[in-house]
């Protein structure tokens, strides 16, 4: 009888072997001008995704089945878990989400390696070989260090389960995308390196860096759109974000990545820039590299510090060290000899993606400081700090708002020399429209705190912005109506992609802009039949009773949630205990409008029968991951654009045509 | 055979490592590396000529983005062509070597080839034909989760569960064999008795309340009057237990299983209390009875001011409830629990620990 686990573990191990030859041929034939040996690199990428594939696959099969003979399965699930929950708990684990990590690095491996045709077969072989590379050290740990198909025998009958806050549909496929959008920025890493090593940035290296980092990017972005989601429904906190250490590892990757997809436009459009597009590119994957250590040697004690582990923190350590050291130390060495690219005047395109890349980086730069000082005086003295909000707040919130003001108005300056002037003659709706909404902001809220009117203001900024932006383009209200569609649909995607993606940006602050000042919360104790007020909403507490539910029991609460009059809907707010580690968990109670959301938590019980209860209005709050998402649509309006262009600069005269991208 | 398998499947990762190698002729020649640059300017071009012809771009800008690429294209010909060894594949077909001399060792090292799967489903099904005792089990439990009334399911789980030392699971299979059977000596005694097990050997007044229960029953049941006896041991009343165990030494027939543990209680009458530490409990042993009462009490009051002093200290409150639980101070007891509870209020795990084990000893 043969195993299928054991199947899976070979093909495995075989990956390792595959990673390592596609590390050392092609980059020894690529040395060596051997086309063969190039070649090689190719299949070897091709194959070690079907091998990770079939490994995965066994892994998974090993879950469904409830095979406790494996190890994994027996820490991670149980047999009366529900399939869904069976299927995300191969990577709702250590071991199991290392080898999610190595299948999405694979795939991009191959994916370079099916989609790279156009690429000079020295380039390809190169980007294969570094791609090889980081597999084979993160296979190496895994099968050292991380392996999922350690085996049980005599096998236990029955599993340990999955931590219960875990078995959540959204944060079921978390993960995945999240790493999708890690991984992702190695393409890019891999395709800087190549770049170094061969002392030179081709046209096809330009055009190609930037799809990969916009995939990456747009993995990204929905990864950590759902995980706040997830944090702000299932955690009970009322809350969105909370510069959590582990949300800040994977928020320093999407600021950089969000800097490299502006960089490696002018990379790819006027052929400048490219020194610091290597530089970007090699600190966008390092950061998601870092990422992974943190959350996973136990240096953050969260959710997602699986397994803590000194033995597994001093090997991606090394694996840091060898990669993050490696490439700046190739880049200081080899970046002088890249040629430099196309001249541009301050002000222009180029000039405003510049500052853009600048501000993202001096951003990232304060959320990493914010995020790693605490950790260093703790190692360093021993004395724990916290930094939290206020920081942030101080920091991150200054350096990004100028950024903010500046996106509509990059978008309209021309390549290579740009006019403000010309920029603002077509602007000045856009300006005045958010000018107006400032102002309706400030009479609406006379004695809220002063940044509410200004972000409200920049929120609408950037929504307005991009639509003068499609608008100018299409000459939408100059042309005739049937033009301007004709002209909306030749548009350049990319270009469509730039505006929307903005749009979400700006529909994301106003999110962001007013939970932070305008949200509205009531902690009260409540005896059932009593009511509380949160702003215009009446919310009576009609009682509690017991609640059985597959593998836990508790109490669930009824909120009868009125405004006026009028009966809305009734919520419910649960206390979960799981069975198998009698954890509890919090089920929130959500009642969702466009405008906001009104969210009750039911707490402990308080002495003479009555109950703690926490009640939020949110307002706007679902503006923040519906931003995302359109900002996240911006990206594939962009992805599916042909990539042939270049920028076009602008002459000094003659002005009137819509600017291309 | 499962090497065969693995075999098939690294002859398969080998071929398909050769097959580019092979199938590449040495004197192929590849596009020259400027070919892929002029091939990138030519399509920008051409994709110039479309914008302008759908009006999206000024003529302008396109005769300036025209000359940009035109002036890269110039520059993409100029370059020399880059040097081509000739394509040699024995290095590339020598290294695939590489996958077989880095996977066998480590697989060697890792697997374990000869362990079958062993899919949950599957194993619940021929649990009988195996013979799988944790299967059976399970499947017993199944079957009482729905049907919590079949006594013969709980008569069939109990000593599974003693076998394996589950104590706690062979209390509770006891305790619902006695809730459906009238009551008599040896089903009252086979509950307490699983009760002092999972309470690490210790009879508490509870188990201690059944026993006598059991022997208003039967007062000749042996398990009864044993525990019995060996409750009075532990309670540092020696001689009340002392006479007990001979009274029943004297029932007890040469050839009676139980009579070498009856004899070795007896050699060892130096009564156990609440585990406290090691060296205390050996000097207890050489003391009198009395001494060794007022010694553990006087313990068992330092552990409560210790306790009062750091109370963040939840195997401490567990072992001072047990203590005044089986030393009788039901008040005390009382006390320590209400502490407890009020000291670990915000953590449900030390909660249920302290109530399962205020229930275990009858404090309330």
């Amino acid at each position: 009888m043969n195993s299928i686990a054991e199947i899976g573990h070979f093909a495995l191990i075989l990956a390792v072997g595959v990673a390592l030859y596609q590390f050392a041929v092609p980059l020894m034939g690529a040395q060596r001008g051997d086309v063969a040996a190039m070649r090689a690199g190719i299949s070897a990428a091709l194959l070690q995704f079907v091998l990770i594939a079939i490994s995965f696959a066994a892994l998974t099969h090993a879950y469904v089945i409830s095979d406790f003979s494996v190890l994994n399965v027996v820490e991670n699930s149980h047999s009366a878990k529900p399939l869904l929950y069976r299927i995300s708990g191969v990577w709702g684990n250590h071991e199991g989400s290392m080898l999610l990590w190595v299948l999405i690095l694979a795939l991009y491996g191959a994916a370079v390696a099916v989609f790279g045709g156009n690429l000079p077969l020295e380039l390809r072989a190169r980007v294969l070989a570094i791609q090889g590379s980081v597999g084979f050290a993160f296979l190496l740990f895994i099968v050292l260090a991380s392996n999922p198909f350690i085996r049980v025998d005599p096998p236990p009958i029955e599993g340990n389960g999955l931590n219960p806050i875990l078995q959540d549909p959204a944060l079921a496929f978390h993960p995945p995308f999240l790493y999708a959008g890690y991984v992702g920025l190695s393409i890019a890493f891999a395709f800087a390196v190549a770049a170094l090593i061969e002392g030179r940035v081709d046209a096809a290296w330009a055009r190609w860096v930037r799809p990969w980092t916009l995939v990456a990017w747009m993995f990204l972005t929905v990864g950590i759109a759902m995980g706040s989601w997830w944090a702000y429904y299932e955690l009970g906190w009322g809350g969105w974000w909370f510069w959590d250490p582990v949300e800040n590892a994977s928020f320093m990757p999407w600021l950089v990545a969000t800097a490299l997809i502006h960089s490696a436009i002018v990379v790819e459009k006027r052929n400048a820039l490219k020194i610091w597009t290597v530089l970007l590119s090699i600190l966008a994957f390092s950061l998601s590299l870092m990422g992974a250590f943190l959350v996973r040697s136990g240096v953050l004690t969260s959710v997602h510090a699986f397994a803590v582990d000194p033995q597994r923190g001093a090997f991606i350590l090394m694996i840091l060290c060898v990669f993050i050291g490696g490439s700046l130390s190739l880049f200081a060495w080899r970046a002088p000899q890249l040629k430099a690219g196309g001249l541009f005047a301050p002000v222009s395109r180029e000039g405003s993606l510049v500052v853009n890349n600048l501000l993202l980086c001096v951003a990232c730069l304060a959320v990493f400081v914010g995020t790693l000082y605490p950790l260093a005086l703790e190692t360093l003295t021993g004395e724990k700090i916290s930094v939290g909000a206020p920081y942030f707040d101080l920091t991150f919130g200054p350096i990004i708002l100028p950024l903010l003001l500046l996106v509509p108005f990059g978008a309209f300056l021309g390549w290579k020399r740009g006019d403000v002037g010309l920029a603002l003659k077509r602007l000045w709706l856009a300006l005045a429209l958010a000018l107006l909404v400032g102002v309706i902001v400030l009479a609406l809220n006379v004695r809220g705190p002063w940044l509410a009117p200004v972000g409200m203001a920049i929120a609408a900024w950037l929504v307005f912005g991009a639509i003068a932006d499609v608008a100018a383009k299409t000459g939408l209200f100059k042309a005739p109506l049937a033009t301007s569609w004709q002209r909306l649909a030749g548009l350049p995607r990319s270009a469509l992609g730039t505006a929307v993606a903005h749009a979400g940006l700006g529909i994301l602050v106003a999110g962001v802009i007013a939970i932070s000042l305008w949200r509205i919360e009531v902690i009260v104790a409540l005896k059932p039949g009593e009511t509380a007020a949160v702003g215009k909403y009446a919310v009576t507490f009609q009682g509690e009773g017991p609640l059985t539910g597959p593998n836990y029991t508790g109490r669930t609460g009824a909120f009868l949630l009125k405004q006026g009059d009028r009966e809305l809907a009734t919520l419910h707010s649960e206390k979960r205990i799981f069975k198998p580690s009698g954890m509890p968990t919090t089920e929130v109670g959500l009642y969702q409008t466009w405008h906001g959301d009104v969210y009750v938590v039911m707490g402990d019980e308080t002495t003479g029968g009555a109950r703690a209860m926490r009640m939020y209005y949110n307002p706007l709050v679902n503006f923040i991951w519906f931003g995302a998402a359109v900002m996240f649509l911006g990206g594939l309006l962009s992805i599916s654009d042909r990539r042939y262009r270049v920028g076009a600069p602008r002459r000094a005269a003659g002005m009137q045509a819509a600017p291309a991208e | 055979m499962i090497w065969i398998v693995f075999a098939a499947m690294t002859a398969a990762v080998i071929g398909a490592l050769l097959w580019p190698a092979v199938t590449s002729r040495p004197a192929e020649t590849r596009a020259e590396r400027a070919a892929y640059d002029r091939a990138v300017f030519r399509d920008q071009l051409a994709e110039l000529e479309r914008d302008v012809a759908r009006g999206v771009i000024g003529q302008a800008e396109a005769d300036a983005a025209r000359n940009e690429i035109s002036r890269r294209l110039i520059a993409a010909a100029g370059e020399v062509r880059a040097k081509t060894a000739p394509g040699f594949a024995s290095a590339a077909i020598a290294a695939t070597l590489i996958v077989p001399a880095v996977a066998l060792p480590l697989y060697l090292m890792a697997g374990n080839p000869l362990l079958p799967d062993v899919p949950h489903a599957w194993r619940m099904e021929n649990a009988e034909n195996n013979g799988d005792m944790p299967a059976l089990i399970q499947k017993v439990e199944q079957h009482l989760e729905k049907e919590p009334d079949d006594l013969q399911g709980w008569q069939i789980l109990a000593p599974l569960y003693r076998r394996d030392q589950r104590w706690d699971d062979a209390a509770e299979a006891y305790r619902n064999i006695l809730r459906l059977q009238p009551p008599d000596a040896a089903n009252i005694s086979d509950y307490a008795e699983a009760r002092v097990m999972a309470n690490q050997g210790m009879v508490a007044a509870p188990a201690q309340a059944l026993f006598r229960q059991a022997l208003k029953l039967d007062p000749t049941f042996p398990k009864a009057r044993f525990y019995d006896a060996l409750a009075l041991k532990q309670q540092g009343k020696a001689d009340e237990a002392r006479a007990a165990f001979e009274a029943f030494l004297k029932d007890t027939p040469a050839d009676a299983p139980w009579r070498p543990m009856l004899l070795a209680e007896m050699q060892d009458m130096s009564a156990k209390p609440p585990a406290l530490d090691q060296q205390t409990m050996a000097d207890a042993s050489q003391m009198s009875g009395a001494d060794q009462q007022a010694m553990i009490r006087g313990m068992v009051d330092g552990l409560e001011q210790k306790l009062a002093a750091n109370p963040d200290n939840l195997e401490g409150w567990l072992r001072l409830i047990r203590a005044r639980a089986v030393l009788g101070e039901a008040g005390k007891a009382k006390a320590a629990y209400d502490r407890a509870k009020g000291q670990f209020a915000s953590n449900p795990d030390a909660l249920s620990q302290i109530d399962g084990l205020a229930k275990e000893m009858n404090v309330e």
